[in-house]
């Protein structure tokens, strides 16, 4: 018996000891999904996630935005090279990639509003927090529509043209602006009408946006230069210096880098709405209905709120303006005039002194003056002074693909996962009336004895020719 | 009369034992090399019939004492001899017996312990298992494991990923069976499982070099290197082993008076040159820097008691001034054996390596040294002498004001029980760690960037620094038994135990900005973030190994073991990887006699079959969030996507070979037909766009490889005063991804322009990127999107190793090649959008995307390369007696001979190395990254 007891006694100690040497519990010190959405104020913290992800959607699809307009050109760097050439695939990475965070974007704004707000944080519902998830959810639509041939508006789904993403962008803004009263949600309601042709919703609510108080009204998207994510525009334009830089079409070059060195850790901003856009919207309205009156004194309103935005002084010395192939010397300095394409005439100002610290807007910028507006007198030549505005005005921001009418195409990844996908889903828009080759648009000729710069084809004229008014 | 009986019983019992203490004698003797004369330390002398023996000492003499008299079966055995059965007399007080053993040519005799469970004789083995022996390694003066390995295992490419301190080499023995994890094997140093990444998660990558665990194995004092490509042997390891097991042994020491031996070794280290576009370029960059080395080592002990010790130190300049690469190692590695009992041995190894290097900065890094070669500074044949000076004022000024350093140390330790419980009934406990801590520190001090141009001169207050540090701690524990059993002509071998591993690895980065000049410390910044990652596995498994032989000619091998993973997903059962293999040893046949041994003097067959498998990436199987501050706030987002049912992908190989021999055994060879086939294979491929999801790691893919592999070695002279040998091998390779799982094709390196990339039909990590065809009439006809390019996997491959001895000279030369590989030259295309391009970009029409034309900077990787020539001579003893045992001096040189079909070194890659951390790395991207360095050194090695 006194041996049972102690063979019991020693298998006893060895079984409890064998807790200290357990060496398989793993402990994951990451949280799990369901643990993370159940933690108090969590909808709070999924906006967070989502205005984060903003950013996120802004480093895939920014760059290359821009790469596909006449705004900026690049051959010199790793950044995308096809589109510069209107080589626009769905197969290319980047294009798959803005394919992935519009998705994204799209489908964490959804998660939030019906299943983190109804599951798991129900005080949220009804608040600012709610009304903002609408808003993202709106804005993955509204890029949808503004960029792509058309993408899947759910996960595998069929893929839906700009008509209904800009229908669901509208859907979804109106359910914000239902919840809370925001500048914002006005200016993105008028954007998403303008988008689809609907000129009364897209001046009520441009109209209700200036309307609001807040004459100046700009809305962020904002990058984190201690957690990240950081800004890829403001790399590719600025911070990469000489190595892997991209340069603007001269006659742009006064508004470039738009996003710099603010010091630190600080990262410029990029404007996702802005009060420009409302007067914009009505001036191109009022050009709609033929009255040029009101559409340039509106378009001075819009110089006027230009010339008080905000300029930084960047030290570009080392960028320089050196281009490529071969980096070979662009137009660097103020002495040079440019003219928008053979029949323009020329205009100074438009080159800074690249050799010097220069100003640069950081918000908004033009070389239209008032002066300039005053003597338009056809509706073609105020058109395309309008959409020079635009090019100006939301330079950098990604917002040029969709005024010259060119879309992306649904990824091949997609159409590998997903058999909802056709072939047409998968090819670029390219407009006709876009020059061939398509890199003629960033084309130029410079004397540099006589300092003057020739574009090759001023694309605000092609637009006002032959694309016309976005309302007619 | 019962009296009588009694008292002479008592007289007989006194007087017997009296009779037998008087009839014993002493055995004594030295054991020398046939061929040599060379006396040979730790050779065992087994005397069958008393179940002891003992070992030579360091002059080969041994002494068993005690041996009544009679007649006794000796077994002499040594690693890397043939065993020898002796008969002796023992018939006085004392008798000498002096033998000579043989090397073993074949290694039939040899024992291989990995993927045994404990030491089995060759000729039982139906795998082709790698041993390298101490005096092979002696041969291959390196610090470094990889390039140990390097040129001595004829069936694995070791192909380096950088000449920059602190990397390490692909190692690739069968292909890839994974398009997940590094094709490194797992590396065992006594019996415990040591840190073998490639690449850390928070590594502060400075263009290509990534830091690898395997630069800081302490190689000292290694006994022999076991290396097991896959297939069977490998199902002993289970879900850890797909891509091959390198188990390293370590010295315990010999009996015997303790004996020292100092080696000391003083040379040049200069830069790889002739794969720079421009000659300029290395005057600007590169200056030769000193080497030196140092080392001590000790060995001795008693019959109960052994020991072991090797310590060193060594220091490089590098080659890019002012310290850019230099960098000092120091190392020490003991172990020491005891017996504490008659049936318990205990031995325990430790091992400790520092090592402290700066980095230079590659690829397109910003301030990247090769900046030189690409035409950021114009055309280096056309400078003037005036901008050539400035230029090197300039690069040399900010190289020098770059602080780039790492600090690794590393312990590392095993112990083991050994327990003889009977004759035929063995068992073993070991249990040990590996810790290895590394910081690296990279600092962009204000004077650096105001030499860079970044900052106007005077700013004070732009600086920063990152700091990262990794600690990983591993601990294995196993416990086994051995069983043999001897029924006639019929033998046994029954092993089975119990394995446990478990890493931790726990990273930590703290980056700080707006630093003053002359802190090092973070907090002096105005900015401070941090950074952490970890990941924890553990796994455990059960294994039971039988070895049945039949008159040592026909064997069989069956195997089985099943495995828990803490990576495993919640639903998955016990994973079971079971072996079987087959051996028949034609030349043990007695039909084989008659074979002329002048013509095959050996012949065996063996084919088997095996699984192994690999484990998915820890924390891949729970639906976890993405959690984190973005501008203050706390944020959550959707993170891994996770799958329950994540289990280890596994690979099943078959193998079937021979090894032959002709000509008295003077010509080898070895011949491996694999073929391995990759199931569940675990592909982090991408979901439906629009399902807004990351892509998340399931178990979707098959990949197949399959080869030949032949090893031959030639003895081509053997006398007395020569011994030539030549080792040489070829290995041929298919790789194809078979199956995708119907996934998307996904991306596992290179470049957005062309990358490595995943998908069925087609090789793991083949390049892939858009083809422009130019016709005859110099017109573009076709740009044919995300196009075949080529691929990085060679289809043939091999290594050669000469070994010459000519009395007390020595000389050792080891090359590897590969042919049928492709690599990329990121290089040219910045020369070409530089302007300064070669011919290959002709009739490519202006204005077009490089994105279009990336098959041209695609080319042909073939390459032969010595790694290293090595002559050494023994001084004539009567020249050191009375002062040393022996002395030798020796001079190397490493990495004398390129010989590519490329401009560029097709071997160094710095975005191909590995897809994070220990991920999928297949090389084949030459971008801008320094060779491994040229070294001339000579060495002097005293004994005493």
């Amino acid at each position: 018996m006194r041996k049972l007891t102690l063979a019991l006694l020693a298998i006893i100690f060895v079984y409890a000891g064998c807790d200290l040497i357990d060496g398989t519990n793993v402990v994951n010190p990451d949280l799990t999904l369901d643990n993370a959405v159940n933690s108090a104020n969590s909808a709070e913290s999924w906006l967070t996630g989502v205005e984060r992800r903003t950013a996120l959607v802004m480093n895939s699809f920014l760059t290359t935005a821009e790469l596909s307009t006449d705004n900026y050109i690049n051959r010199n760097t790793f950044f995308n090279q096809n589109v510069d050439g209107g080589v626009i695939r769905s197969i290319d990475t980047d294009i798959e990639n803005t394919n992935f965070q519009f998705a994204r974007l799209r489908n964490q704004a959804s998660y939030g509003i019906n299943t983190v707000i109804p599951d798991n944080d129900s005080d949220a519902a009804g608040t600012s927090v709610e009304a903002e998830l609408y808003f993202y959810l709106g804005y993955a639509h509204l890029l949808a529509a503004e960029n792509m041939t058309s993408l899947p508006a759910e996960g595998n789904g069929v893929p839906q043209g700009p008509a209904a993403h800009f229908d669901l962008a509208i859907g979804a803004f109106n359910q914000a602006n239902s919840i809370t009263a925001d500048p914002s949600y006005n200016l993105a309601l008028a954007r998403a009408h303008y988008g689809a042709g609907n000129k009364d919703q897209a001046v009520q609510f441009a109209n209700a946006a200036i309307n609001s108080g807040s004459a100046d009204f700009v809305r962020y998207i904002n990058f984190d230069g201690v957690n990240g994510p950081g800004s890829t525009y403001e790399n590719a334009v600025y911070s990469r210096q000489s190595f892997n830089d991209l340069q603007p079409l001269p006659r742009l070059d006064f508004l470039d880098p738009k996003f710099g060195d603010l010091g630190g850790t600080n990262i410029s901003p990029i404007p996702m709405l802005k009060m420009e856009e409302a007067h914009l919207i009505i001036a191109e309205a009022h050009l709609s209905d033929n009255n040029l009156n009101l559409a340039k004194a509106t378009m001075n309103d819009v110089i006027g709120l230009v010339d008080s935005r905000p300029t930084r002084a960047i030290d570009e010395t080392q960028e320089g303006r050196i281009g490529n192939p071969g980096f070979s010397q662009r137009p660097n300095s103020a002495g040079f005039v440019v003219r928008a394409d053979p029949s323009a005439p020329f205009r100074d100002g438009l080159i800074l002194d690249r050799t010097a610290t220069t100003d640069v807007p950081t918000i908004s910028g033009t070389s239209v003056t008032t002066d300039r507006v005053d003597a338009l007198s056809s509706g073609t030549d105020a058109l395309r002074t309008l959409y020079l505005l635009r090019q100006e005005i939301f330079f950098g921001e990604g917002r040029r693909m969709f005024d010259l009418g060119v879309r992306w195409p649904v990824s091949n990844v997609e159409a590998l996962n997903n058999p909802n996908v056709t072939g047409a889903d998968t090819e670029p828009v390219i407009p006709g009336y876009i020059p061939t080759p398509y890199s003629t648009m960033d084309e130029f000729s410079a004397d540099f004895d006589a300092l003057e710069v020739t574009i090759a084809v001023d694309m605000n004229q092609v637009i006002a020719d032959q694309r016309g008014n976005r309302f007619n | 009369m019962l009296k009588k009986l009694l008292f002479n019983l008592l007289l007989l019992m006194v007087l017997v034992p009296c009779a037998v203490l008087a009839q014993s004698g002493t055995l004594t003797g030295e054991i020398t090399d046939d061929r040599t004369g060379d006396p040979l330390p730790g050779v065992n002398i087994f005397v069958q019939e008393l179940e002891r023996g003992a070992a030579t000492n360091l002059d080969g003499e041994y002494s068993i004492e005690n041996m009544p008299y009679g007649t006794y079966n000796l077994r002499i055995t040594f690693v890397g001899y043939s065993t020898l059965m002796q008969q002796v007399e023992i018939n006085s007080p004392s008798t000498e017996l002096n033998i000579q053993i043989a090397e073993d040519i074949l290694g039939l005799q040899e024992i291989i312990v990995t993927g045994q469970g404990s030491g089995v004789e060759r000729q039982r083995l139906s795998s082709n298992v790698t041993s390298i022996s101490a005096r092979q390694i002696d041969r291959v003066p390196t610090v470094q494991l990889d390039q140990l390995l390097q040129g001595n295992v004829p069936n694995a490419q070791i192909r380096a990923s950088s000449g920059s301190p602190g990397s390490a080499s692909l190692v690739r023995g069968r292909g890839v069976v994974s398009a997940l994890s590094s094709t490194t094997p797992v590396i065992y140093i006594d019996g415990v499982r040591v840190d073998n990444t490639t690449s850390f998660a928070l590594n502060r990558s400075t263009g290509g070099s990534a830091s690898s665990a395997l630069a800081d194995i302490p190689v000292e004092n290694i006994e022999r290197i076991e290396f097991v490509s896959g297939g069977a042997a490998t199902t002993q390891f289970g879900s850890d082993a797909a891509n091959g097991v390198i188990q390293i042994f370590t010295k315990t020491g010999v009996q015997g008076q303790s004996r020292f031996s100092f080696q000391s070794s003083v040379g040049s280290e200069f830069a790889t040159t002739e794969f720079l576009r421009y000659d300029r370029s290395g005057d600007i960059l590169f200056s030769p820097g000193a080497t030196q080395e140092y080392r001590l080592s000790a060995t001795g002990g008693t019959e109960t008691f052994t020991y072991s010790f090797s310590g060193s130190m060594r220091g490089s300049d590098g080659v890019i001034q002012p310290g850019g690469d230099n960098s000092v190692r120091h190392s020490i590695r003991g172990s020491f054996s005891a017996e504490l009992s008659p049936i318990v041995r205990y031995t325990g190894s430790f091992g400790f390596a520092s090592h402290e290097f700066n980095r230079n900065i590659s690829a397109n890094f910003s301030g990247s040294i090769f900046d030189v070669e690409t035409g950021s500074f114009g055309n280096p044949d056309e400078w003037t002498d005036a901008e050539f000076e400035d230029n090197q004022e300039f690069i040399r000024t900010y190289v020098g004001l770059h602080d780039i350093s790492e600090d690794v140390k590393r312990f590392q330790t095993s112990q083991t029980l050994d327990f003889r419980l009977r004759e035929d009934l063995t068992a073993r406990a070991v249990v040990g760690i590996d810790i290895r801590n590394s910081g690296q520190f990279f600092r962009e001090s204000n004077a650096y960037l105001i030499a860079r141009g970044f900052v106007p001169a005077g700013t004070t207050d732009q600086g920063n620094l990152t700091q990262t540090d990794r600690n990983f701690v591993g601990l294995t524990a196993e416990a086994s038994a051995r069983h043999q059993l001897d029924l006639g002509d019929f033998s046994f071998i029954t092993n089975v135990g119990g394995q446990f591993f478990r890493n931790n690895d726990i990273q930590l980065s703290l980056t700080s900005s707006g630093l003053p000049d002359g802190s090092n410390n973070a907090n002096s910044g105005q900015d401070i973030s941090g950074n952490n990652f970890e990941r924890t596995v553990a796994n455990w498994g059960v294994y039971a190994l039988e070895n049945m032989g039949y008159r040592d000619t026909y064997f069989i091998e069956l195997g089985i073991r099943a495995d828990q993973n803490t990576a495993f997903g919640a639903d998955v059962a016990t994973q079971i990887y079971p072996k079987i293999g087959l051996i028949y040893n034609l030349s043990n046949e007695s039909f084989f006699d008659n074979v002329n041994p002048n013509f095959i003097s050996n012949l065996r067959l063996r084919a088997n079959l095996g699984y192994a498998g690999n484990f998915p990436t820890p924390f891949s199987n729970e639906v976890l969030a993405g959690v984190g501050g973005y501008l203050g706030s706390s944020y959550i987002d959707f993170g891994t996507p996770g799958d329950s049912n994540l289990k280890p992908e596994r690979t099943k190989t078959i193998e079937i070979g021979g090894d032959i021999s002709f000509y008295n055994d003077r010509a080898n060879f070895e011949v491996t037909y694999f073929e391995s086939e990759t199931t569940d294979a675990l592909f982090n491929a991408p979901f439906a766009r629009s399902v807004g999801l990351g892509a998340a790691l399931q178990n979707l893919g098959t990949i197949e490889n399959s080869g030949v592999e032949i090893a031959g070695n030639f003895n081509l002279v053997r006398t007395r005063d020569a011994n030539i040998s030549l080792r040489a091998s070829v290995n041929t390779l298919t790789n194809k991804v078979v199956s995708n799982g119907d996934s998307a094709p996904f991306n596992i390196g290179g470049f957005a322009f062309l990358g490595s990339f995943v998908d069925e039909g087609f090789p793991v990590g083949y390049l892939r990127g858009n083809r422009m065809v130019i016709d005859d009439a110099g017109n573009v006809s076709e740009i044919i999107p995300n196009d075949n390019l080529g691929k990085t996997l060679p289809d043939y491959f091999g290594n050669i190793g000469l070994n010459a001895d000519y009395k007390d000279l020595s000389l050792t030369v080891i090359a590897d090649w590969q042919l049928g590989a492709q690599a990329v030259w990121p290089d040219e295309l910045l020369r070409f959008l530089g302007g300064l391009g070669d011919d290959r970009t002709d009739g490519v029409p202006a204005g077009s995307s490089f994105f279009d034309f990336a098959n041209l900077f695609v080319e042909d990787a073939d390459f032969l390369k010595v790694r290293l020539i090595s002559l050494n001579y023994s001084l004539p003893t009567r020249l050191t007696e009375g002062l040393f045992r022996s002395v030798s001096i020796g001079a190397t040189v490493t990495n004398p001979l390129n010989f590519t079909s490329t401009a560029f070194d097709p071997e160094v890659t710095g975005a191909g190395i590995a897809n994070g951390q220990g991920g999928v790395g297949v090389g084949g991207f030459s971008y801008r990254q320094l060779s491994p360095n040229r070294e001339v050194y000579g060495t002097l090695r005293i004994n005493f």
